[in-house]
């Protein structure tokens, strides 16, 4: 029988460029105790885990396996998820259908990457079709470029807006223990960093992060009987793109990302026709500056042309109205396979309260987290605090 | 017994070097040999819903309509126009052949002439100052002795 | 009560040991199109998200799904990947389906072989501090297993080489697969050794393949099809990755795995209640090993089991009717390859190769060194 589903658990470990003190399984064994430790629960309550990551990254094939006795896997069910970016968040979503299918009650979710072990951005650059396009890529960066690049022509977008974007979430990610980059940068700070991939210089990127993110879930039966606090997965939509992700739109063609779908549907469904004012936090898979503000037109949480203009009004800051990554996002800690996870996990702190100084000022009954990757492919989940 | 070395860590090292030999597939893989042969680059489109691919594909993405054969492909380019470009200006470990990337390395995505369709090159002007959106680009072929059925085969775009 | 999940209509690619002519992604178009003209359904109006299932480092591609999107008609829609064996894809599947969130879910995966070393993927599958620098790969781990197995409960070679004579016989009743052969046990015995005690025909050949399977919830499957395959049971676990914390002569991850998929499909007696198995065995000693992981003999009696005849065509209980991995399928596929066979025997559309009056099978798939990881579907003929 079909379940709801609640988080009733999250752990993270600190973000930082380098752990050379732990192995992968260290590293994510601090997440996954972290969340046990926050259900109150031991592994003897855990029935499936499900873990995801990218495998070159660290240059393992099969290493959910591999994994077995720091994930808890062994002598359970489980499975392995692999769709890039967006992992993180799909991490998540499997968990959910792993408990929402009633096949199983408790699942532990858990996102990771240890960036230091093998060039990241070279790994990335191999998600390109080997005969087409893999000599230009430059990792995820040419193509966090072109989007940024475009979104500038088509809307008046300008660096100085990039960078109140990240000197914004670097105001949050200071407040944020967890957080990887956590400097407070001011705009001048931000448009004199060195070039990386013109136009995005080194502050419009995010960082390249070590780190894990570990989440239970469980059915609303046991949901309810180990915690006071569930977080509820209330839906989620995913939406891929073909493999030129549609990022130019042509004379006479409508402009559609997977995005815009994603944020149609999961409104839509949901009865929600003014998102800015109906959700209270969104914590956005931002891995550069210029998207965030691009993305929130595309999720339909302003018009298009003008997420640029909220930022600039302060819209998205913590205090303000429709705060964006409280926690210092994507763009101030990135684990690749630990992001999206860590999306979900914080905008679940906030509907429980829990975030610490991040908390942003208003309350908070609904969040939204979204996981990106690929060529375009999105996954986006509606958390609330209560199951109405 | 040696005095531990509590601060050492420990580390274990390994360069993967995996050998791969990539089917392009009918599609790719004719592309590819007109790149060679003729110094030409083509696209097909939809019959259904009108849509084109570059390089051609079987199958259309977003209708799964058969694409056009062979005959009906649509030759385009070799001029375009810039849709939007990039200039690394860090260098990053290439994956294909172990080497750092030389910078600076600028890559424009062109709408060549002929198709509403989007391919990534190499761009000759590496200065992001003199490179602007809407500009006109021109591919420059390789020798024709020296193409070998791959991208490369098209050096670069070149500012028109 | 709830609706069950059943699987309306399979399609797989001829396995061979190259398939230069395509690109990956053309092989999952192939069965992707022959489910379409199967079934009549359309991939745009009909079918609700997608699952993939591949692994990066047999492509050589980081996101080894990136091109699926363009063939499966998943651009701007859902699809998403599993990493791991294709079994688990079904399994991922079935549960977009019994989580209410999709009716109409279409499971591919793929993998080429051919295109790359595999000995060097296999190697990078073991852990990476201690025992990857030793240049174990996946045969010399099996032949690990295999050495412990078969001192322990007397297992021989020969018995080894009979699942071998076995499958690639019944494979020549299959149009699907690579390497039909007669063989007889001294061709077995006498091929090149490649690690005591496994010679080059114990071993699964290298191979190119896809693999599609359409699932349903229970209304839906109905009207697509008048002969859908429920999926009554399922059932996946983990073992150890350390082989020394494995006792290498069991497979108890398996074990746990049938006893999950058999109580939830209700079965008690798997020996009389079961028609038939589709089994992932990489190597030939793994059959003998997992049909006692099945609950089909008691520990140590794999080999009783294949003298007995009982796993034969003419036998009560026909293993690998399809001819098996030892035929050649590419990993990956392989799991979900075996939900296929199993599901067509179970509708009756197997000619030469079909078990008469097949009602339930069991299908296995398995990832990891030494069957680390395993998934059991217990399959029900449903219709007329």
């Amino acid at each position: 029988m079909p379940q709801r589903v609640a988080i009733v658990g999250i752990g993270q470990t600190r973000h930082t460029s380098r752990r050379p003190d732990v192995n992968d399984g260290e590293l994510i064994n601090e997440a996954v105790s972290a969340a046990l430790a926050d259900a109150q629960l031991t592994m003897k309550d855990i029935e499936t885990v499900i873990i995801g990551n990218m495998e070159f990254f660290e240059g393992h094939h099969l290493n959910d396996a591999m994994l077995v006795d720091y994930t808890g896997a062994r002598g359970k069910s489980g499975f392995k998820m692999n769709t890039g970016g967006t992992v993180g968040t799909m991490n998540v979503i499997s968990g959910w259908y792993n408990v929402a299918s009633g096949l199983f009650d408790t699942c532990l979710v858990i996102g990771w990457e240890k960036h230091d072990e093998a060039p990241t951005t070279s790994c990335i650059t191999t998600i390109t079709d080997p005969a087409i396009d893999r000599p230009y890529a430059v990792g995820a960066l040419s193509g966090l470029a072109i989007i940024s690049m475009n979104y500038m022509t088509r809307t008046g977008c300008k660096v100085e807006h990039a960078a109140m974007v990240r000197a914004q979430a670097s105001e949050n990610a200071s407040r944020n223990p967890n957080a990887h980059v956590r400097d407070r940068l001011s705009v001048e700070d931000i448009l004199k960093a060195r070039m990386v991939v013109y136009p995005l210089n080194l502050y419009f990127l995010c960082p390249t992060s070590v780190g894990a993110c570990a989440t239970v879930l469980a059915s609303e039966v046991k949901a309810n009987k180990i915690t006071k606090k569930p977080v509820w997965i209330k839906d989620h939509v995913t939406v891929h793109s073909d493999y030129s992700g549609a990022l130019f739109t042509f004379p006479g063609e409508t402009r559609e990302t997977s995005h815009m779908v994603a944020g149609r549907k999961l409104f839509q469904r949901n009865h929600i026709t003014k998102p800015i004012r109906e959700i209270q936090v969104f914590e956005m898979y931002d891995p550069c500056a210029f998207v965030q503000m691009s993305w929130l037109e595309d999720f339909g949480i302003c018009g298009e042309g003008e997420g640029w203009r909220l930022v600039e009004k302060g819209v998205t800051a913590r205090e303000g109205e429709f705060p964006v990554c409280p926690s210092g996002g994507v763009l101030c800690t990135n684990a690749i396979g630990d992001s999206g996870t860590l999306r979900v996990a914080e905008a679940a702190l906030q509907i429980r309260g829990d975030a610490g100084e991040h908390q942003v000022t208003r309350d908070v009954k609904t969040a939204l987290a979204s996981g990106y990757g690929g060529s375009y492919w999105t996954d986006l989940l509606l958390l609330s605090k209560t199951l109405d | 017994m040696q005095q531990k070395t509590t601060d050492e860590l420990i580390t274990q090292e390994m360069l993967l070097k995996i050998p791969y030999r990539w089917a392009a597939g009918e599609y790719v893989g004719e592309f590819l040999r007109e790149l060679r042969h003729s110094g030409r680059i083509y696209a097909n489109k939809c019959p259904k819903c009108g849509r084109f691919r570059c390089p051609p594909a079987p199958v259309c993405s977003r209708c799964h309509t058969r694409m056009e054969e062979r005959e009906k492909w649509v030759e385009v380019g070799p001029r375009g126009t810039l849709l939007a470009f990039f200039v690394a200006e860090q260098s990053f470990l290439v994956p294909t052949t172990g080497d750092m990337l030389e910078i600076p390395f600028s890559v424009g995505v062109i709408w060549p002439d002929g198709a509403p369709v989007a391919l990534w090159h190499k761009l000759e002007e590496t200065n992001p100052d003199k490179i602007k959106v809407g500009m006109r680009v021109e591919a420059v072929f390789k020798p024709e002795e020296q193409r070998q059925a791959n991208i490369f085969d098209i050096l670069y775009f070149k500012t028109v | 009560m709830p609706q069950r999940v059943g699987i309306v209509a399979v399609a797989q690619t001829k396995y061979e040991a190259a398939k230069p002519r395509q690109h990956l992604s053309d092989l999952v178009l192939e069965v992707t199109d022959k489910i379409l003209e199967e079934t009549g359904i359309s991939l745009i109006d009909d079918v609700d998200s997608v699952v993939s299932c591949s692994q990066d480092h047999w492509d050589g591609r980081t996101i080894s799904s990136m091109p699926i999107p363009d063939v499966t008609g998943s651009h701007l829609r859902d699809e998403s990947k599993v990493a791991g064996d294709g079994a688990y894809a079904v399994l991922y599947g079935m549960m977009h389906i019994l989580s209410g969130h999709h009716d109409i879910v279409l499971v591919v995966s793929h993998c080429s072989e051919s295109q790359t070393d595999g000995r060097i993927i296999e190697n990078c599958a073991i852990d990476h501090i201690y025992h990857r620098m030793l240049g174990l790969d996946f045969l010399s781990c099996a032949a690990m297993q295999a050495n412990r197995y078969m001192h322990k409960y007397g297992i021989s070679r020969e018995q080894c080489a009979k699942v071998v004579v076995k499958n690639r016989g019944n494979a020549k009743n299959n149009p699907y697969a690579q390497a039909p052969a007669k063989l007889s046990l001294e061709d077995v015995l006498n091929s090149s050794m490649l690690a005591f005690p496994i010679t080059a025909l114990d071993a699964k050949p290298a191979s190119d393949g896809a693999c599609a399977i359409l699932l349903a919830k229970e209304d839906k499957a109905k009207k697509l099809t008048d002969k859908p395959v429920w999926i009554k049971g399922v059932g996946n676990c983990y073992d150890a990755h350390f082989l020394g914390d494995r006792d290498l002569s069991a497979c108890d991850s398996l074990v746990s795995a049938s006893k999950r998929a058999y109580e939830m499909a209700s079965i008690t007696n798997p020996g009389k209640e079961i028609d038939l198995v589709e089994m992932s065995e990489m190597f030939s000693y793994q059959e003998l090993l997992w049909m006692e992981g099945l609950g089909f003999c008691d520990r140590g009696e794999g080999g009783h089991l294949i003298d007995s005849g009982t796993t034969q065509m003419e036998g009560n209980l026909p293993v690998n009717p399809s001819g098996g991995l030892l035929s050649g399928v590419p990993v990956t596929v392989a799991g979900m390859s075996r939900v296929a066979e199993a599901a067509l025997q179970l509708q009756g559309k197997c000619g030469d190769r079909q078990v008469p009056e097949a009602k339930i099978a069991i299908a296995h798939g398995t990832a990891g060194v030494c069957g680390q990881m395993h998934c059991v579907l217990v399959l029900e003929k449903g219709g007329k």
